[in-house]
């Protein structure tokens, strides 16, 4: 049989493997390409969960401030930005089905007066607000902008500006971490309490932490109850 | 018959077709990803040669929660599907009461950012990429994976991890994908003991949220995976109590408790109900605080976007819907028992001089009749 010879234009089966494996690729390789290049198309394409640009963060802060049921949650005076991050909302009944390119991002808004947030959805594709609720104190994570204001109220005390004595106007908040770490810094932790009596069981309290170089003071122990603006300071004795 | 009288040519036709990276025929194209660039994480395992197993998935960083996991995928050989795993996995919160009753921080409830990560942290001479400036992927060996006399097979996982720098200390936050389909979480406590109560044990209670879709999230239901010894007899017996309704559960490390999610069409090869086992990885225990979300080390909840957060799980089950063939939310808390010690430090002119070493905790998601045979056996 022909096949299993030599070829009537003296090819031999190697060459005739070798020759049809090349057409396979070829042919395969440009049957290929048009999903290559959607791919590479898509993959240039910014995804639901793909960090903010800035003008997409300043674009997505001045809808959810510029919505009117915002504005009814939280008003609009001295509102403050704690979040806006990307997320993905489920829709359908399977991944398939969603958007992955969708921009929808969740900003969360605070006004410390009267301590009241907001979460709300923002669809940047379509410009507008798609869902807002309400949060209470408790439910808004403290940010830097807390912080400061811990650190304001309590470089007005005293007890502290006599415990951290002349270094004391040296401190500064650090918003986040560098290196080399910054000389004099001071950090918080949000603090609650279990004791019903204790302010800090419902309010927005933060414990300030005092760093100097890598290593941090053991004193003064200082606690910066935000709702309250009353700071307390905490003399203890090391081991 | 021979088959082929020119192997030459015919190695050369494979060589070639690796060359040009054209899949097999049988392929299953990638899931398209809600990310892209250095958020999108492919890995097919084992790294060098013909592919077994893949993940794909996406991370992304949140002021406060730290790393976070969106839609895994694992796909079992090349000729399988993409089996959907994990919608959103991240920690929800880390709690840290002092053993005098107070403080008692809640170290999520600010948004802390992450601590830089450069090549000392994150060598590329051990398989790891810095990503960002703030996570690291390492890919790397795991040591052995199985071992049958001289046959034997080292396995190899995919680690994402970065640290939240949350005031005085780092939360390294790590997520693990193992070539074999299991899937670990981990939290490590390091970095500078608490000032004015450096010498006061504590506990820091990292509370993860997984959001478990096991092939995608409509029909999914959980069962505690039960361990019962017959005692005084010498037989014991395993059960699946299915969770009817969102609640709470404590683990009991003599009945190996798991929370065992299957979904109600998956099946593997064989036909047997495929399920991902959530089994907690202590280091040396659990506590239970006063607060009333830490009385329970899992919870069960059903789906919904706006509850993230785990100081409030009581309310989020309260009160209980079913959640049989349900859009489910997995929750495990860990824990680490820090009880300072020299090796933390020492105090220097007012100031503590040292850092606690690191201190892990976590939990696996570990396969169960999901292969239809052991990965990467002959």
């Amino acid at each position: 049989m022909q096949i299993h010879g030599e070829s009537p234009i003296g090819w031999r089966r190697g060459d005739l493997l070798l020759t049809l494996a090349l057409a396979f690729i070829c042919v395969a390789g440009v049957g290929n390409l048009p999903a290559q290049q959607e791919e590479a198309a898509v993959s240039s394409e910014r995804g639901a969960l793909d960090p903010l640009t800035p003008e997409e963060q300043a674009a997505a802060e001045r809808l959810a401030r510029n919505d009117t049921k915002v504005k009814q949650l939280v008003g609009e005076q001295g509102v403050r930005l704690v979040s806006a991050t990307p997320v993905i909302l489920k829709r359908g009944e399977s991944p398939e089905k969603i958007d992955v390119h969708q921009r929808e991002i969740e900003v969360v808004l605070f006004r410390p007066q009267g301590e009241v947030g907001a979460r709300v959805i923002v669809n940047l594709r379509q410009n507008a607000v798609a869902s807002a609720q309400r949060l209470t104190g408790s439910q808004v994570p403290l940010t830097s902008d807390d912080l400061k204001e811990a650190f304001e109220l309590a470089l007005r005390d005293a007890q502290v500006q006599k415990a951290l004595g002349a270094a004391a106007q040296s401190f500064h908040v650090e918003t986040e971490r560098t290196e080399p770490a910054a000389e004099n810094a001071v950090t918080g932790l949000p603090i609650r309490s279990n004791d019903p009596k204790d302010p800090c069981s419902k309010h927005r309290c933060l414990q300030l932490l005092f760093r100097r170089g890598t290593d941090f003071l053991s004193e003064p122990v200082v606690t910066v109850d935000l709702t309250a603006k009353h700071v307390s300071v905490e003399r203890r004795h090391s081991r | 018959m021979k088959i082929c009288r020119h192997p030459s040519a015919i190695t050369l036709l494979y060589f070639l077709i690796a060359l040009a990276g054209y899949p097999a025929a049988s392929q299953t194209p990638p899931p398209a990803m809600p990310c892209s660039g250095a958020n999108l994480v492919d890995q097919k395992f084992p790294t060098s040669g013909p592919e077994v197993t893949h993940w794909r998935l996406c991370w992304q960083t949140v002021p406060g929660n730290g790393l976070l996991i969106h839609w895994a995928y694992f796909r079992t050989s090349p000729s399988k599907p993409w089996m959907f795993l994990i919608w959103d996995g991240r920690v929800s919160e880390i709690f840290v009461p002092y053993h005098t009753g107070s403080p008692r921080f809640y170290d999520v409830g600010y948004g802390f950012g992450l601590s830089p990560i450069g090549a000392q942290d994150c060598p590329a001479l051990l398989g790891g990429t810095v990503l960002a400036g703030n996570v690291c992927k390492e890919v790397r060996d795991r040591g052995l994976s199985w071992k049958a006399d001289s046959a034997v097979y080292r396995g190899q996982e995919l680690v994402l991890w970065s640290a939240l720098a949350a005031a005085n200390y780092n939360y390294v936050m790590e997520w693990t994908f193992r070539d074999d389909g299991i899937m670990m979480g981990r939290v490590g406590a390091t970095s500078h003991n608490f000032p004015g109560r450096e010498y006061e044990t504590h506990v820091h209670n990292p509370i993860w949220r997984l959001d478990v879709d096991l092939n995608g999230w409509p029909n999914d239901s959980v069962a505690l995976g039960t361990h019962t010894e017959n005692l005084p007899g010498p037989t014991a017996t395993d059960t699946e109590p299915l969770i009817a309704v969102e609640k709470g559960l404590q683990w009991n490390p003599r009945n190996f408790h798991s929370l065992n999610v299957s979904d109600k069409t998956l099946v593997n090869g064989k036909g047997h109900k495929v399920e991902y086992q959530l089994i907690p990885l202590p280091t040396g225990g659990l506590a239970q605080h006063q607060e009333a979300f830490t009385v329970n080390d899992f919870w069960v909840s059903l789906y919904d976007p706006t509850e993230m957060s785990a100081k409030d799980l009581v309310s989020y089950v309260s009160p209980p819907q079913p959640a049989v063939n349900a859009d489910v939310v997995l929750w495990y808390r860990g824990s680490v028992h820090h009880h300072p010690r020299d090796e933390d430090g020492e105090m220097v002119k007012g100031a503590w001089h040292g850092v606690a070493l690191i201190m892990w905790t976590g939990f696996m998601l570990k396969p169960h009749d999901l292969f239809d045979r052991t990965p990467f056996y002959p």
